[in-house]
Protein backbone atom coordinates (compact mmCIF):
# COMPACT_ATOMS: atom_id res chain seq x y z
CA UNK A 1 0.00 0.00 0.00
CA UNK A 2 1.15 3.43 -1.00
CA UNK A 3 1.72 6.06 1.97
CA UNK A 4 4.55 7.93 1.30
CA UNK A 5 7.22 9.37 -1.16
CA UNK A 6 10.38 9.41 -1.73
CA UNK A 7 12.77 12.09 -2.03
CA UNK A 8 15.44 12.98 -4.95
CA UNK A 9 18.90 14.55 -4.96
CA UNK A 10 17.67 17.53 -6.54
CA UNK A 11 14.71 18.54 -3.40
CA UNK A 12 17.62 17.64 -0.80
CA UNK A 13 19.63 19.97 -3.14
CA UNK A 14 17.20 22.94 -3.81
CA UNK A 15 16.14 22.45 0.30
CA UNK A 16 19.97 22.88 0.90
CA UNK A 17 20.15 26.14 -1.19
CA UNK A 18 17.36 27.98 0.55
CA UNK A 19 14.44 27.09 -1.37
CA UNK A 20 11.75 28.04 0.96
CA UNK A 21 8.60 26.60 -1.30
CA UNK A 22 10.90 22.92 -0.01
CA UNK A 23 11.37 23.51 3.08
CA UNK A 24 7.72 24.52 3.83
CA UNK A 25 6.28 21.41 1.62
CA UNK A 26 8.61 19.11 3.45
CA UNK A 27 7.19 21.10 7.34
CA UNK A 28 3.40 20.27 5.83
CA UNK A 29 3.87 16.98 4.47
CA UNK A 30 5.72 16.22 8.31
CA UNK A 31 2.43 17.36 9.63
CA UNK A 32 0.03 15.24 7.42
CA UNK A 33 1.98 12.43 8.43
CA UNK A 34 2.96 11.40 4.75
CA UNK A 35 6.01 9.17 5.44
CA UNK A 36 9.01 10.30 3.30
CA UNK A 37 11.62 8.09 2.15
CA UNK A 38 15.65 9.86 1.83
CA UNK A 39 17.28 7.31 -0.09
CA UNK A 40 21.13 7.26 1.24
CA UNK A 41 22.87 7.87 -1.68
CA UNK A 42 20.32 10.40 -2.86
CA UNK A 43 21.13 11.94 0.40
CA UNK A 44 24.61 11.89 -0.44
CA UNK A 45 24.40 13.35 -3.22
CA UNK A 46 22.45 16.18 -2.57
CA UNK A 47 25.10 16.54 0.34
CA UNK A 48 27.89 17.61 -1.97
CA UNK A 49 29.19 20.91 -1.92
CA UNK A 50 27.28 21.93 0.85
CA UNK A 51 28.81 24.53 3.42
CA UNK A 52 28.52 23.28 7.78
CA UNK A 53 25.27 25.00 8.02
CA UNK A 54 23.53 24.05 5.03
CA UNK A 55 24.06 20.65 5.69
CA UNK A 56 23.19 20.69 9.13
CA UNK A 57 19.81 22.26 7.80
CA UNK A 58 19.62 18.87 5.64
CA UNK A 59 20.35 16.82 8.75
CA UNK A 60 18.12 19.03 11.30
CA UNK A 61 15.14 18.22 9.19
CA UNK A 62 15.85 14.16 8.57
CA UNK A 63 16.94 13.95 12.17
CA UNK A 64 13.95 16.12 13.90
CA UNK A 65 10.92 15.26 11.30
CA UNK A 66 9.10 11.87 12.59
CA UNK A 67 7.59 11.65 8.74
CA UNK A 68 10.93 11.22 7.22
CA UNK A 69 13.32 8.07 7.57
CA UNK A 70 16.60 7.67 5.40
CA UNK A 71 16.70 4.36 3.86
CA UNK A 72 19.96 2.79 4.12
CA UNK A 73 22.34 0.19 2.32
CA UNK A 74 22.89 -2.04 4.91
CA UNK A 75 22.14 -6.17 4.13
CA UNK A 76 22.91 -7.85 1.42
CA UNK A 77 19.25 -7.88 0.45
CA UNK A 78 20.00 -3.60 -0.25
CA UNK A 79 22.87 -4.56 -2.49
CA UNK A 80 20.94 -7.20 -4.96
CA UNK A 81 18.36 -4.65 -5.24
CA UNK A 82 20.68 -1.58 -6.26
CA UNK A 83 22.28 -4.18 -8.32
CA UNK A 84 19.07 -5.66 -10.04
CA UNK A 85 18.45 -2.07 -11.22
CA UNK A 86 21.48 -1.02 -12.67
CA UNK A 87 21.63 -4.67 -14.08
CA UNK A 88 18.26 -3.66 -16.07
CA UNK A 89 19.17 -0.61 -17.32
CA UNK A 90 20.16 -0.80 -21.22
CA UNK A 91 23.26 2.18 -20.32
CA UNK A 92 24.88 2.57 -16.79
CA UNK A 93 22.71 4.93 -14.96
CA UNK A 94 24.11 7.19 -11.91
CA UNK A 95 24.39 5.25 -9.13
CA UNK A 96 22.03 7.82 -6.90
CA UNK A 97 19.14 7.50 -8.82
CA UNK A 98 19.28 3.77 -9.37
CA UNK A 99 19.70 3.67 -5.55
CA UNK A 100 16.74 5.93 -5.60
CA UNK A 101 14.78 3.52 -8.08
CA UNK A 102 15.58 0.65 -5.87
CA UNK A 103 13.73 2.01 -3.01
CA UNK A 104 10.50 3.24 -4.96
CA UNK A 105 10.26 -0.21 -6.40
CA UNK A 106 11.02 -1.58 -2.80
CA UNK A 107 8.43 -0.01 -0.94
CA UNK A 108 5.89 1.33 -4.10
CA UNK A 109 5.92 4.56 -3.65
CA UNK A 110 6.25 7.81 -6.05
CA UNK A 111 9.55 9.03 -6.45
CA UNK A 112 9.46 13.24 -5.98
CA UNK A 113 11.50 15.74 -8.04
CA UNK A 114 11.86 19.32 -8.90
CA UNK A 115 13.31 18.52 -12.38
CA UNK A 116 11.77 15.89 -14.22
CA UNK A 117 14.94 16.17 -16.61
CA UNK A 118 17.02 14.90 -13.82
CA UNK A 119 15.09 11.14 -14.25
CA UNK A 120 15.96 11.46 -18.28
CA UNK A 121 18.78 8.84 -18.56
CA UNK A 122 16.89 6.51 -16.24
CA UNK A 123 13.22 6.65 -17.74
CA UNK A 124 15.52 6.37 -21.33
CA UNK A 125 17.44 3.03 -19.67
CA UNK A 126 15.65 1.28 -17.77
CA UNK A 127 12.53 -0.92 -19.21
CA UNK A 128 10.28 -0.25 -16.48
CA UNK A 129 7.74 2.99 -15.57
CA UNK A 130 9.64 5.29 -12.99
CA UNK A 131 6.73 6.85 -11.59
CA UNK A 132 8.07 10.34 -10.80
CA UNK A 133 5.92 13.76 -9.47
CA UNK A 134 7.69 16.50 -10.44
CA UNK A 135 6.59 19.94 -8.50
CA UNK A 136 4.90 22.03 -10.29
CA UNK A 137 6.08 25.90 -10.20
CA UNK A 138 2.08 27.73 -9.84
CA UNK B 1 33.60 8.96 49.49
CA UNK B 2 33.61 5.44 46.61
CA UNK B 3 32.39 6.48 43.41
CA UNK B 4 29.78 4.78 42.45
CA UNK B 5 30.87 2.51 39.26
CA UNK B 6 28.52 -0.40 37.08
CA UNK B 7 29.40 -2.68 34.41
CA UNK B 8 28.15 -2.28 30.78
CA UNK B 9 28.67 -5.57 28.03
CA UNK B 10 30.06 -5.11 24.87
CA UNK B 11 31.56 -6.79 21.78
CA UNK B 12 35.02 -6.96 21.85
CA UNK B 13 35.16 -5.41 18.61
CA UNK B 14 33.27 -2.18 19.96
CA UNK B 15 35.86 -1.94 23.30
CA UNK B 16 38.73 -2.00 20.91
CA UNK B 17 36.96 0.74 18.92
CA UNK B 18 36.22 2.54 21.75
CA UNK B 19 40.13 2.06 22.93
CA UNK B 20 41.50 3.43 19.39
CA UNK B 21 39.23 6.52 20.29
CA UNK B 22 41.02 7.26 23.66
CA UNK B 23 43.43 10.00 24.21
CA UNK B 24 46.61 9.15 26.30
CA UNK B 25 45.63 8.00 29.85
CA UNK B 26 41.92 8.92 29.04
CA UNK B 27 39.65 6.04 30.67
CA UNK B 28 36.84 4.43 28.67
CA UNK B 29 33.67 5.98 30.68
CA UNK B 30 35.36 9.24 29.46
CA UNK B 31 35.89 8.33 26.21
CA UNK B 32 32.27 7.33 26.50
CA UNK B 33 31.49 10.91 27.81
CA UNK B 34 33.15 12.85 25.70
CA UNK B 35 31.23 10.74 22.42
CA UNK B 36 27.50 11.43 24.46
CA UNK B 37 28.79 15.13 24.50
CA UNK B 38 30.17 15.30 20.71
CA UNK B 39 26.44 13.95 19.80
CA UNK B 40 24.39 15.73 21.90
CA UNK B 41 26.11 19.00 20.53
CA UNK B 42 25.76 17.49 16.75
CA UNK B 43 22.17 16.89 17.38
CA UNK B 44 21.77 20.43 19.12
CA UNK B 45 23.35 21.65 16.21
CA UNK B 46 21.03 20.38 13.59
CA UNK B 47 17.92 20.65 15.46
CA UNK B 48 18.31 24.44 15.52
CA UNK B 49 19.48 24.82 12.01
CA UNK B 50 16.10 23.16 11.32
CA UNK B 51 14.19 25.14 13.23
CA UNK B 52 15.93 28.33 12.71
CA UNK B 53 15.31 27.60 9.14
CA UNK B 54 11.60 26.70 8.69
CA UNK B 55 10.68 29.50 11.13
CA UNK B 56 12.43 32.02 9.11
CA UNK B 57 10.89 30.10 6.03
CA UNK B 58 7.23 29.92 7.59
CA UNK B 59 6.97 33.67 6.82
CA UNK B 60 7.34 33.16 2.89
CA UNK B 61 3.63 33.43 2.81
CA UNK B 62 3.62 32.32 -1.01
CA UNK B 63 5.62 29.52 -0.03
CA UNK B 64 3.50 28.48 2.78
CA UNK B 65 0.39 28.37 0.37
CA UNK B 66 2.62 26.65 -2.52
CA UNK B 67 3.38 23.89 0.00
CA UNK B 68 0.21 23.99 1.24
CA UNK B 69 -1.04 23.42 -2.53
CA UNK B 70 1.37 20.89 -3.44
CA UNK B 71 0.45 18.78 -0.33
CA UNK B 72 -2.76 18.81 -1.44
CA UNK B 73 -2.11 17.23 -4.72
CA UNK B 74 0.17 14.61 -3.15
CA UNK B 75 -2.01 13.10 -0.29
CA UNK B 76 -4.90 13.15 -2.99
CA UNK B 77 -2.43 10.98 -5.45
CA UNK B 78 -1.43 8.84 -2.38
CA UNK B 79 -5.37 8.00 -2.02
CA UNK B 80 -5.68 7.49 -5.74
CA UNK B 81 -2.87 4.91 -5.45
CA UNK B 82 -4.65 3.40 -2.17
CA UNK B 83 -7.80 2.94 -4.16
CA UNK B 84 -6.32 1.62 -7.08
CA UNK B 85 -4.45 -1.03 -5.10
CA UNK B 86 -7.83 -2.37 -3.28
Amino acid sequence: MSVGYILDDTVISAYAHGDSNVSNLIAVLDSREVRVAVPILALATGLVGLSEDQRAQVNGAIDNLDSIQVTALATTDDASELADVQAAASEPIDISAAHTVAVALYLDWEIITTDRSRWADAERNLPFRINIVEFADD
Amino acid sequence: MAENKTTITTRPATRDELQTLAKPNESLDAVISRLISHYKSTQTRNRLAWENRIARDRTDTRAVAWAERQADMLVDRLAQRREAHE
